[in-house]
């Protein structure tokens, strides 16, 4: 332990020049992902940033390759910002600071469609042009939005799933968040209406886990034993899926299909591992392509923000039912979530 | 001896007494990071695109953002110089924003706009007082540790808010809590910034000035005596447990003004926020010691940082990383925390 006053301030000033140097080389260098901060743009005129939540993990890691790839063949600056976190307060810090650049255009996902409407403000009435994948706002104040149709494609791909599988009968359990969160429950009310509407199972009520995998494994053992034909679980996110498919595996009851929603690398593994036999893939990397596109379009004035009005405001993106058969063909990798941007095209 | 060695040996000269006072102004934990603050800003301004950092629109962002830290950093430092601490804070926000959103919705067509905007903020600030006196009580009479306490009254409050709101968002409120407080604003300076300056101005008169800040500092320094002496510590731990609450129900009113509708899955790190900017700012985790200017400024050097890390474009893979070993160079700065009682 450093006793003397003097040797100690000068080891604190020397740990954090050399701490502060290193982070901050690291951060801003240039690296293969997007997310380092990086911008491009060979003329630069145009210069947008990019908001979300979740900045760390692999869906909006695959969005920012997309966004990049576009801003790239567009030649405007990107520069990608966002929290790790989800919450409101964070993803607004991080907001107030970005509007504060003034940027040219605003690419911007949220996760809850009021609570941003005063922050933007500013922004959306000095006429600027906001594009948001994967999320829309309250008070219609964008130009589009490009994201799933999340009730859409859980009903399709319950369908498909009800084919592909040759479900005929038995009970259909579905895991998901809390009533609260609008994406999960449209997803879960999605599959239940193609259950009831499209065949002869019978649903059980919705089973609230929030994304919490003990829970999740809870409540799918339980609703084994209690049924013992049930022979279709479906998760709306990873924690969710996480927790199902041990629940499944530690009840060793064979015959039940799990069909999970999202594709992130570790759903991916479990996938081939056999933990789920489907997975509902939404396509990030062209929400983040189309969002960037349209976005260089409307600052050149190729296209005209009031020429898109009424239903054309709203883009439903793609999805896909990924099997462990068709994970590895190239038709499903622009499907698959990666922060590892050559991994995606 | 010589004449002129008598003279140097008799007192110091000026300039080493004004040398003096120097350092036992920089020694104060408070100072330090306001000087630390100042660099910050300086460089991220220097980096800035279009000196972005310090312009009117960040300015006002930060200051909405500390608004509602400052007031849960100073309940925080209030208790911890009595010893205790407060981890529900942020579901106690949560809740008394529940509650005065549900009674603004409610009463906005019978009564008259002011009147209800003035509800909302009373309900708020009792739904607060009413959750801390429960606190009070579980410490206080019931004997609990305040860490425990708190952490029943974290997952009370959360599921409350829960279950009165069927777990949606509030929608509805009336538009004038928003152009009539949260958005209002002089210049850089939003209107619950300044509201949120004058509560804790009120708070510091009281705790300076009267025998009840010297009583709380007691019971913090060493309870049974405080109590042999005779001070009132049942009154003085149901005061302070109160204080703590209420005003993260004011935090909660101000959160809906911001914000035009609730947060219930979010403020899981409000608590932590609090606790990290009154420790930053030198208020002293086991008791004895606080520093109200300290836990301003201790606020208001995390919400520093995350802008100026997002303005100058670092990887949000890398924020999270600078934020943390900032606050540790700051805090570790103080060369003279050694020396004193309660450590760090």
């Amino acid at each position: 332990m450093i006793r003397t006053t003097k040797s100690r301030f000068k080891m604190a000033m020397a740990v954090s020049a050399t701490f502060a140097a290193a982070v901050l080389l690291a951060g801003c260098s240039t690296s293969s992902t997007p997310s380092a901060g990086s911008s491009s743009g060979a003329d630069g005129d145009y210069t947008v940033a990019m908001v979300t939540p979740e900045s760390t993990g692999e869906f909006y890691g695959a969005m920012y390759c997309g966004a990049q790839a576009a801003a790239d063949d567009t030649g405007v600056i990107l520069k990608i910002q966002g929290t790790p976190g989800t919450s409101v307060e964070e993803e607004t810090q991080v907001l107030q600071s970005v509007l504060a650049t003034d940027p040219d255009g605003l690419l911007l996902t949220v996760w809850d469609n009021n609570a941003f409407n005063e922050t933007l403000a500013p922004y959306t009435e000095s006429g600027k042009p906001l594009v948001m994948p994967d999320s829309f706002l309250s008070n219609d104040a964008y130009v589009q939005s490009i994201r799933t149709d999340s009730y859409q494609s859980s009903y399709d791909a319950a369908v498909q799933a009800l084919t592909d599988f040759k479900i005929t009968t038995g009970k259909v359990l579905v895991v998901t968040d809390a009533p609260g969160n609008a994406i999960q429950t449209a997803r879960a009310e999605g599959f239940r209406d193609a259950i009831k509407e499209k065949s002869d199972l019978t649903m059980l009520e919705f089973s609230y886990v929030g994304g919490d995998s003990a829970k999740s494994s809870q409540a799918v053992s339980s609703a084994l034993a209690a049924n013992p034909d049930l022979s279709l679980v479906f998760s709306t996110n990873i924690g969710a899926g996480t927790g199902a498919a041990n629940g499944i595996e530690t009840s060793g009851v064979d015959g039940v299909t799990h069909i999970g929603y999202d594709t992130a690398s570790a759903q991916v593994e479990e996938l081939k591992a056999g933990g789920y036999d489907a997975l509902i893939a939404q396509s990030p990397y062209k929400m983040g392509y189309e969002a960037m596109d349209l976005m260089s379009k409307l600052l050149k004035g190729e296209t005209e923000a009031s020429s898109i009005t009424g239903d054309a405001k709203t883009v439903y993106s793609d999805w896909a039912l990924v099997t462990a058969a068709n994970v590895a063909t190239a038709d499903i990798a622009p499907f698959l979530y990666t922060t590892d941007c050559s991994a995606v095209s | 001896m010589s004449a002129s060695e008598l003279k140097f040996a008799q007192a110091p000269t000026s300039s080493s007494a004004l040398w003096h006072k120097v350092l036992k102004v920089l020694s104060n934990r408070a100072v330090q990071i306001i000087l630390v603050e100042i660099v910050v800003i300086a460089i991220f301004q220097a980096l800035s695109p279009n000196g972005a950092f310090l312009s009117e629109a960040n300015i006002r962002g930060m200051l909405l953002t500390a608004s509602q830290v400052l007031l849960l950093a100073t309940g925080q430092a209030v208790l911890m110089s009595a010893g205790h601490i407060d981890i529900s804070q942020g579901a106690v926000l949560i809740f008394s924003s529940v509650i005065a959103g549900n009674v603004m919705i409610a009463a906005q067509d019978s009564m008259s706009l002011p009147a209800v905007l003035v509800l909302g903020a009373v309900v708020a600030i009792l739904s607060g007082v009413f959750l801390g006196a429960i606190n009070a009580f579980m410490v206080g009479v019931v004997g609990i540790n305040s860490l425990v306490t708190t952490l029943g009254m974290l997952s009370l409050a959360t599921g409350a808010s829960q279950v009165i709101t069927g777990g949606v968002n509030l929608f509805g409120m009336p538009r004038e809590l928003i152009s009539g407080f949260g958005a209002v604003k002089f210049g850089a300076l939003p209107l619950p910034m300044l509201v949120s300056l004058l509560i804790i101005a009120v708070i510091w008169v009281f705790y300076r000035y009267t025998g009840w800040g010297t009583h709380t500092l007691a019971m913090g320094s060493n309870f049974l005596a405080a109590r042999r002496v005779g001070i009132k510590t049942l009154l003085i731990t149901f005061g302070i447990f109160i204080l703590s609450s209420a005003l993260a129900g004011a935090a909660g009113y101000i959160d809906l003004a911001r914000y035009s509708t609730t947060n219930i899955s979010g403020h899981l790190n409000d608590s932590m926020a609090g606790i990290a900017a009154a420790l930053i700012g030198g208020t002293a985790l086991t008791g004895g010691r606080i520093s109200f200017l300290g836990a301003i400024v201790g606020s208001f050097l995390a919400i520093i940082l995350q802008s100026g890390l997002v303005i100058i474009n670092l990887s949000p893979f890398y924020q999270t990383i600078a934020v943390g070993a900032m606050l540790l160079i700051a805090v570790s700065l103080d060369r003279s925390s050694r020396n004193r009682k309660g450590g760090d």
